[in-house]
């Protein structure tokens, strides 16, 4: 399970995962997709060490080509670095003994401060997110602009270069269609969501993840009160929709659940999309407390880990890997 | 109400930004609302293909899409065009003209108003220089010019002892 998934982490009902991220470039050097492969991208790297790994400090340092095939999903999957991280070969990272904090390097910027906390917690990933920040500052001299804010790769994330994300867990709200209008109205707020998993807007395991879209012309505070008003009024209403569920439809929602849990007990195989869902609703009934069953961030931990880049032995096939799927639910589930 | 775009079909979609205090309100026919990329909640756009179509000038604009490239760093508007990546710090003041108004329709607003950073110690800005003096140096001696690298060689060193000091 991802070591960063923590017990009773706050609201873990319905939020997974708080996410920040600080886009950081150095003055007067190139971004990493010019300078892959020469003596400035060390010197990117070098600033990085310099900042993070002294004495007294658990941080670890790790080049992209030196991980296994495996490791590089688990990490990807486990949301510890990006994807366009992983793929190359030139970047690097530090990281915390937990995997709570990773500083990505050479990424689409030279650096990527990340804070990952468990459950709903913007305020925590933050502090966090802005101590690196400070670490780094002391050793790097950051591309910084008086009118534009930090300078960065992408001109969408100029500015503050922060990104508040917030890993939602929604099931109340797709049964009951709420989600729809919800979604609909979160872009007047300067706000975005996407499926976590799952091809364009398809959402498997109703996870969404809710991340502020304007980064320039608003404060790092105004960012995260303004994402934080969005992410309690729609925690608040996907659990007023659970709750109306078991009300009107009470026999149904709880015949779903408890054939769910059925199947994660006892299916032989079973692919990606059907195990999120049925570990989707079970997670709904513990909260509702309908159903005993495994904690919330065992459920969240669980989801991750059953992934197919975490399952993809040697020579395994998709079908073998169905069957290695429903042996780890199986395993897992009580 | 009739849509405020096309002043034709009525207007189903009520939009109200406000950004730094300055309120922009929006009443729109669902067609009309549909080239709005703000109002599209699940905004599953590459940044790539955003500034692609952004920078869609055809013919109407050849000498921008031609125009120099950054001092710094050698990248052109066109290359900008094609990744949605600019190449290095200064692009923001080599493309300003070209970059405000993408920024603007992105952010809605400007001006920076958030952290300042402290930059660096004395320290760090000194071991940049001598990093940056070393590049030139190496530099130098690869093209045979010795006379060049030696007098860099001296600068690195002067700088170095300043560390100590």
């Amino acid at each position: 399970m991802a070591l960063w998934l923590k017990e009773n982490a706050l609201d873990s009902d319905v939020a997974i995962s708080t996410r920040v991220r600080l886009a950081r470039n150095l003055a007067g050097i190139p971004f990493p997709h010019r300078i892959a492969g020469t003596q400035r991208a060390e010197q990117v790297k070098e600033t990085a060490k310099r900042a993070f790994l002294r004495d007294g400090m658990d941080f670890s340092y790790q080049e992209i080509r030196g991980l296994s095939p495996i490791n590089k999903t688990r990490l990807v999957e486990q949301h510890i670095i990006s994807r366009e991280l992983a793929s190359g070969n030139e970047g690097a990272m530090i990281l915390s003994p937990d995997e709570s904090i990773c500083v990505m390097i050479g990424e689409e910027d030279h650096y990527r401060l990340q804070c990952l906390r468990s459950g709903y917690d913007v305020d925590t990933a933050m502090k966090m997110a802005f101590e690196l920040d400070k670490m780094l500052n002391k050793e790097a001299e950051y591309a910084f602009d008086p009118e534009l804010g930090y300078l960065t790769s992408c001109p969408t994330n100029v500015g503050t270069g922060m990104r508040v994300s917030v890993m939602l867990h929604l099931p109340g709200l797709t049964l009951s269609g709420g989600i729809r209008g919800i979604l609909s109205a979160l872009g007047n707020f300067g706000v975005t969501a996407r499926g976590c998993y799952g091809e364009g807007s398809e959402a498997a395991g109703d996870i969404y993840q809710i991340s502020n879209q304007v980064t320039l012309g608003v404060s790092e505070k105004d960012i995260a009160k303004n994402l934080k008003t969005v992410v309690s009024q729609i925690i608040k209403k996907e659990r007023e929709a659970r709750n109306a569920l078991l009300h009107n439809q009470g026999a149904e929602v709880k015949d779903r659940i408890w054939r769910s849990y059925g199947l994660l007990k006892y299916a032989w195989k079973m692919d990606t999309s059907e195990a999120l869902s049925c570990i989707s609703l079970v997670n709904m009934g513990v909260g509702l407390g309908i159903i005993e069953a495994n904690t919330s961030d065992e459920l969240y931990g669980l989801m991750m880990d059953i992934m197919p880049g975490m399952l993809s032995g040697e020579g395994r096939t998709a079908q073998d890997r169905d069957v290695v799927r429903a042996r780890m639910i199986r395993n897992t589930i009580h | 109400m009739v849509c405020s775009e096309c002043g034709k079909r009525p207007a189903t979609m009520h939009y109200v930004q406000t950004v730094n205090g300055v309120t922009t309100e929006k009443h729109l026919c669902s067609e009309c609302a549909a080239k709005h990329q703000e109002l599209n909640s699940l905004n599953l756009f590459s940044a790539g293909d955003f500034f692609k179509s952004f920078f869609d000038f055809g013919e109407q604009m050849p000498a921008v899409m031609g125009g120099p490239a950054c001092k710094t760093c050698g990248l052109t508007l066109g290359d900008f065009r094609e990744t949605g990546l600019l190449g290095c710090p200064d692009c923001y003041s080599s493309f300003r003209d070209a970059i405000i108004p993408v920024l603007r329709s992105t952010h809605g607003n400007v001006q920076h108003v958030g952290d300042t950073p402290e930059n660096g110690s004395e320290e760090s800005k000194r071991r940049r220089e001598i990093e940056e003096l070393k590049a030139k140096m190496q530099k130098a001696i690869q093209e045979e010019n010795f006379e060049e690298a030696a007098k860099l060689r001296d600068e690195i060193n002067a700088k170095k002892g300043e560390e100590k000091e």
